[in-house]
């Protein structure tokens, strides 16, 4: 028996108005998720050269064969994809991400995903009900902030009381359900296509890199709602049910009864609520909350209401500002923020950067009133809701400087004649295309090659927790971290196949340039593309390297990714073979960059990564950056603070990086014998065809 | 987690240093903090005034980080902190009474809620030394 698939995948063209359907059975080799989003858009996406706001461009909604089932942290997670309208200084194919309850319903409705087309010529929404799919006039819903707009498509589907049963069949098995209906949708930010634009869903379950909310917004479409009353067919429900209970062990949930805490690093292992009470009132009551099916629930509701189901940078744009303005405390004000950045449907790594450079360049004395960027943007209110308000008014409606920072940080930049200028002092902080540094590149090089030789910031903890946050938080309180560098790179050189290299952990000046850095890099963009983006395995709790609750430290990773995917599917997957798919995706990620206009030379950070080391000074500072080096042999953790980038020894790593993946090192191209070797003979032809095969 | 405190006794600010204690210092002189939250980043914060620096300053416990394998900090470094205390702000004394704290401890968690506290007493006698006179015992308020 198979299960994990419901067989189709919805196609929508809002030009035409036509409803078909895909055939999963085609793409099923990429597992799900990203890899069948990324063949789809291959096949569809004739001209992969056009903008975002192109009717040509096509958006994938994914679903995993795991979304909806049992499956610990992966079964509310879906994966978007089109070309992204927040990319610098090209608009590249990308991806984003959310959690909730989307994902579950649109395969309880029988679709393993939404591809949608086209631009509609009025603005409209999609309703889709089991197998019943309409396009429906957004008259009434169109100009409604994220919240309204949900809570009036819920009015519309459920058309009585919420928590009534809704029949969605007029049979008596046709399918009924007391839920509501699951909505995506983007707010104003979206609906004036700026490119700082997100989707959300339910509360604080937000797509927010790649600005896929103005493409929403450029086709027209405000919103896509969906209510299943179907089920997920499991191959073998026994299995799915023991693997379940199998991993409780590595959880705090497994041990009620002997309860140590979680341990640093153990990402799946820790308490709920985790990603979001730290950032709120201490006074104010919350209670966890979380996506479909997750065992973790990382997130809150506050008494307050405002902010609801947000987590980390959602909070992280603003919280500081508070503290500064409130004595050190986090009050109502970053609840209120946040609420109204969900609502607005904003990005808040984009905001995030916003108000670091706007609040530099104020005190600069080049943004306020009658200044060279002359704006009323109250700064004395800066810490308060009040400015958050006045900010988001201003992008959303592209007044005042909003007019500008409405088409993301880097365009207003490039238009202040400031892009060179800031990004070399680093008070403008875009590590690559235009994504705001979310971790350092100079110290975390992994996380700041992956987003580099990708499209995006990858916003992946798979090693960050690992090797920055549980030394670095230990050495700031005086303890030891939770296990020793040289068991760190032990565990990594069991779990981390097909490379298995001890030295892949060794972020030391000559480490973060070597082939074992290579080799690390390279297995997460496999592991990633794979297991996280097409099973859709969440990153706050997924890989599972380390974990303290483990026999001897071990986590899951290995074993547990195929033993879910196995027990839905009916497959027989190894954990290896999913890295191979993993390299198959990023592959053909790679060739539709590359076809994008995509060059080894456009693949350099922003300056300040070259020439700004963060050394102790009262206007730069000193980073705790603690992390596992290996100096003659022997492994320690060790501060590796102050370090810039050496450009030369990044492009002599780009070429050890590209020889390991079977690429032209001179462009950065892959080879037909890459391709061929991975079943993308047709990626090559094109290339080829193009000019731009490797050799 | 054990923290260290020192007894420091600092005297009256004159008002010229009240005044510029509690003022806001220009871009160029900013003093630049590092905010860290696991998952969230670690990202520099510009600070301009005394007040925010205290304000900016935490860590949580260590045990509360293992258990919810989360927390944030406002991470200055001390000696950082202290040169700008004295070349940017001209107090020496203040500047001094902070690196006496931080060579009480031996890690950030033990040294920054103790230099958080002196801050904060020493905007205290700013405000104080700022204030309005209070109308003496037996006097009039309005003669």
């Amino acid at each position: 028996m198979t299960g994990g698939y419901t067989g189709k995948i919805l196609r929508i063209d809002l030009t035409t108005k036509a409803v078909s359907t895909i055939d999963t059975a085609k793409y099923e080799q990429y597992g799900g998720g990203h890899g069948i989003g990324s063949a789809i858009f291959w096949d569809l996406c004739k001209d992969k050269t056009i903008k975002a706001f192109d009717p040509a461009n096509v958006l994938t909604i994914m679903t995993s064969p795991l979304s909806g089932t049992l499956a610990p942290a992966v079964a509310g997670r879906t994966e978007l994809q089109g070309i992204g309208a927040q990319g610098y200084p090209v608009e590249w194919f990308t991806r984003s991400n959310f959690g909730g309850r989307f994902s579950g319903h649109l395969k309880y409705a029988g679709w393993d995903g939404v591809v949608i087309e086209g631009k509609s010529d009025k603005p409209v929404w999609i309703d889709i009900r089991n197998e019943k799919v309409e396009i429906v006039s957004a008259d009434g819903i169109w100009g409604l902030d994220t919240t309204e707009a949900q809570e009036e498509i819920w009015r519309r589907v459920e058309g009585s009381q919420v928590g009534d049963w809704n029949a969605l069949g007029s049979a008596r098995d046709g399918g009924r359900t007391t839920q509501r209906p699951a909505v995506l949708t983007m707010g104003h930010a979206g609906e004036t296509m700026s490119r700082m634009a997100a989707l959300l869903h339910d509360s604080g379950n937000g797509a927010g890199q790649g600005a896929f909310g103005a493409v929403f917004g450029s086709k027209n479409l405000k919103a896509i709602s969906v209510l299943g009353t179907g089920g997920v067919t499991i191959a073998d429900p026994k299995a799915l049910m023991d693997a379940r209970m199998w991993s409780m062990q590595y959880a705090v949930a497994g041990h009620e009864k002997d309860f140590i805490p979680a341990g640093i690093g153990s990402m799946f292992a820790a308490n709920p609520g985790s990603g979001a009470k730290a950032y709120g009132p201490s006074e104010q009551p919350a209670v966890p909350m979380g996506c479909l099916g997750c065992h973790k629930d990382c997130r809150v509701r506050w008494k307050s209401g405002a902010s609801n189901g947000s987590s980390c940078v959602d909070y992280f744009f603003y919280n500081s500002y508070d503290a500064a303005k409130h004595g050190g405390k986090q009050t109502q004000a970053i609840l209120d923020s946040t609420e109204m950045l969900q609502r607005a449907g904003l990005n808040s790594f984009q905001m995030e950067g916003a108000i670091l450079w706007l609040n530099a360049l104020n005190k600069l004395g080049i943004v306020g009133p009658g200044k060279q960027l002359d704006t009323d943007l109250p700064f004395d209110q800066l810490g308060e809701s009040s400015f958050v308000k006045a900010l988001i008014d201003k992008i959303v409606n592209k007044k005042d400087i909003g007019a500008d920072l409405h088409e993301g940080l880097a365009l207003a930049a490039v238009k202040w004649g400031r892009y060179d200028e800031d990004t070399k002092s680093g008070i403008l902080p875009l590590q690559t295309w235009n994504y705001p540094q979310h971790y350092d590149a100079r110290t975390e090089v992994e996380w700041g090659y992956g987003s580099l030789l990708g499209d995006r910031d990858i916003n992946e903890h798979d090693f960050n927790t690992l090797v920055f946050w549980s030394p670095s938080i230990a050495a700031l309180s005086g303890v030891q971290p939770p296990i020793t560098a040289e068991e760190l790179s032990a565990i990594m050189a069991e779990k981390l196949s097909p490379y298995n290299d001890p030295m892949m952990m060794d972020y030391s000046d000559e480490g973060i340039y070597s082939e074992a850095m290579a080799k690390l890099v390279a297995w997460h963009r496999h592991y990633t593309r794979f297991y996280k983006q097409s099973l859709a395995y969440c990153d706050w709790a997924w890989s599972d390297l380390y974990n303290q609750y483990g026999p001897k430290g071990r986590g899951m990773t290995g074993e547990g990714e195929p033993k879910f995917f196995n027990a839905v599917t009916g497959k027989k997957l190894t954990f290896a073979e999913g890295m191979e798919i993993g390299r198959k995706i990023w592959n053909l990620d790679r060739a539709i960059w590359i076809l994008q206009g995509r060059t080894r030379d456009m693949e350099v950070f922003t300056d300040y990564n070259y020439d700004v080391g963060a050394v102790p000074g009262f206007t730069t500072y000193e980073m705790p950056y603690v992390m596992p080096v290996n100096e003659n042999g022997v492994w320690s953790y060790k501060s590796v603070a102050g370090r810039k980038l050496d450009r030369q020894k990044v492009e002599d790593w780009k070429t050890l990086f590209f020889k390991l993946e079977g690429w032209d090192v001179k462009t950065g191209w892959p080879t037909r014998a890459t391709l061929s070797e991975l079943g993308l003979g047709f990626v090559a032809d094109e290339l080829e065809k193009q000019k731009k095969l490797g050799s | 987690m054990e923290t260290t405190r020192t007894a420091t006794v600092l005297s009256e600010p004159t008002p010229e240093t009240a005044a510029r204690l509690l003022g806001s210092v220009s871009f160029e002189q900013r003093l630049v903090g590092l905010k860290m939250a696991a998952m969230g980043g670690a990202n520099p914060l510009d600070l301009h005034t005394l007040a925010e620096v205290a304000s900016f300053i935490h860590i949580g416990d260590y045990e509360t980080a293992m258990r919810d394998n989360h927390a944030t900090v406002g991470y200055i470094d001390p000696s950082a902190l202290a040169r700008w205390v004295s070349e940017v702000l001209k107090d020496e004394e203040l500047a001094t009474a902070i690196l006496e704290r931080q060579a009480a401890g031996e890690f950030y968690g033990s040294v920054a809620m103790p230099i958080k506290e002196l801050l904060l007493e020493r905007i205290e006698q700013c405000r104080e030394v700022l204030a309005p006179a209070e109308p003496g015992p037996g006097r009039p308020a309005d003669d």
